[in-house]
């Protein structure tokens, strides 16, 4: 019975966590929805199991608590590298356009193109005389 | 056209329809500079693209649309442009609505969306769409507290300011702005205009909601939205 309130309370932890942490910007809308979705169903799937299937859970009262524990572990773990990745991601993202615009407007190097220069030519020429 | 206008289109593997698109736009506004952000396409999107006139950035790989419209922002604005108007690529928006957008930014509007629905037009979508397209549209509606008739349009206008905006880091969603980037913008007091445009059907019926995409859209977009109403949002700068 107790685990099915954890599973409950674990996944009430977690939307709110994964809601607050896509309104501070750490974690994309794209995690952010997926994790809070998920804590949602864990909430109802938490709320149901107590309900309905209560007495015939499979935890003592100390199985449950580790259990408890273990699955917010688990998921704190997802959850901390859904933010870690979201960071990273948007980093490579901004990244990726600057190299664009780089590329886009910066002017062109000499001798980028393989084309010599005017002042490599001359360089290479006097190279030639010695 | 008003001087200092840039068009941003983004592209992803558009090499047919690409040309076309610029080929419209410069029989309605001849001499406008055309940017397409070329979005990683594995076609000859960029080199059409150059071919048509326009500018083109590149991204190395594949990014995203809401990126793809950022880099153009960007671009726009490390290139002394004073405002941006945004089309697709695959020939679904008319050219010929493109002065309704000038005119709404003419207006003091910082952010024009054009609209399909104010006007009696051919554009038709499937019925989910149109069912996701009303949802967002009073959603965004109830938030903002007027009426928005088209809060997933891609065709917009955006002043110097808008652009500022989303500039920011984390401002601008990279995989796909929609509705939540109207609350945002509205609740950062940036002025918010619709104007009617005429749209085409999709030639392909190609479309970036498939598959299982338009439920993973819905509640991504309902979500953002709720996250945008909740945040506080510092005013932009002028």
């Amino acid at each position: 019975m107790r685990f099915a309130w954890e599973i409950a309370a674990v996944g009430f932890g977690m939307a709110l966590v994964a809601a607050l942490q896509a309104r501070a910007g750490r974690l994309s809308l794209g995690h952010g929805a997926a994790w809070t979705l998920a804590g949602a169903a864990l909430l109802i799937a938490g709320i149901l199991l107590g309900l309905f299937c209560g007495a015939r859970a499979p935890f003592t009262t100390g199985g449950a608590i580790v259990a408890g524990l273990a699955l917010a572990l688990a998921l704190g773990f997802g959850l901390a590298h859904a933010v870690a990745l979201s960071r990273l991601n948007e980093r490579v993202k901004r990244l990726a356009q600057e190299v664009a615009l780089l590329q886009a407007t910066a002017p062109s190097r000499p001798g980028a193109s393989g084309v010599p220069t005017e002042a490599g030519a001359s360089q290479d020429a006097a190279q030639r005389k010695d | 056209m008003p001087a200092g206008t840039l068009i941003v289109i983004p592209a992803l593997n558009e090499e047919r329809r690409v040309r076309g698109v610029l080929e419209g736009i410069g029989r309605v506004v001849p001499g406008v500079p055309l940017l397409v952000v070329d979005d990683g396409s594995r076609d000859a999107t960029a080199a059409e693209a150059r071919a048509g006139g326009a500018r083109v950035v590149s991204h190395p790989f594949n990014l995203g649309y809401g990126a793809a419209l950022q880099t153009g922002y960007r671009y726009a604005l490390r290139q002394g442009f004073g405002r941006v108007l945004q089309m697709d690529a695959d020939g679904q928006h008319e050219p010929e609505s493109i002065p309704a957008l000038i005119a709404g930014l003419d207006g003091g509007a910082d952010l024009v969306l054009g609209s399909r629905f104010l006007t009696a037009g051919s554009y038709r979508p499937p019925w989910t769409r149109r069912m996701g397209m009303r949802l967002f549209g009073a959603l965004a509606s109830l938030a903002l507290g007027r009426r928005v008739s088209d809060a997933t349009t891609g065709f917009q206008g955006l002043s110097r300011r808008a652009l500022a905006f989303y500039d920011g880091p984390g401002a601008f969603p990279h995989d796909y702005p929609d509705a939540n980037m109207i609350v945002r913008v509205a609740r950062a007091g940036l002025k918010i205009a619709e104007v009617p445009v005429r749209m085409r059907d999709n030639p392909t019926g190609g479309s970036l909601h498939v598959g299982l995409r338009p439920f993973v859209y819905v509640a991504k977009m309902i979500f953002s939205i709720l996250v945008e109403l909740s945040r506080r949002l510092p005013l932009p700068e002028a």
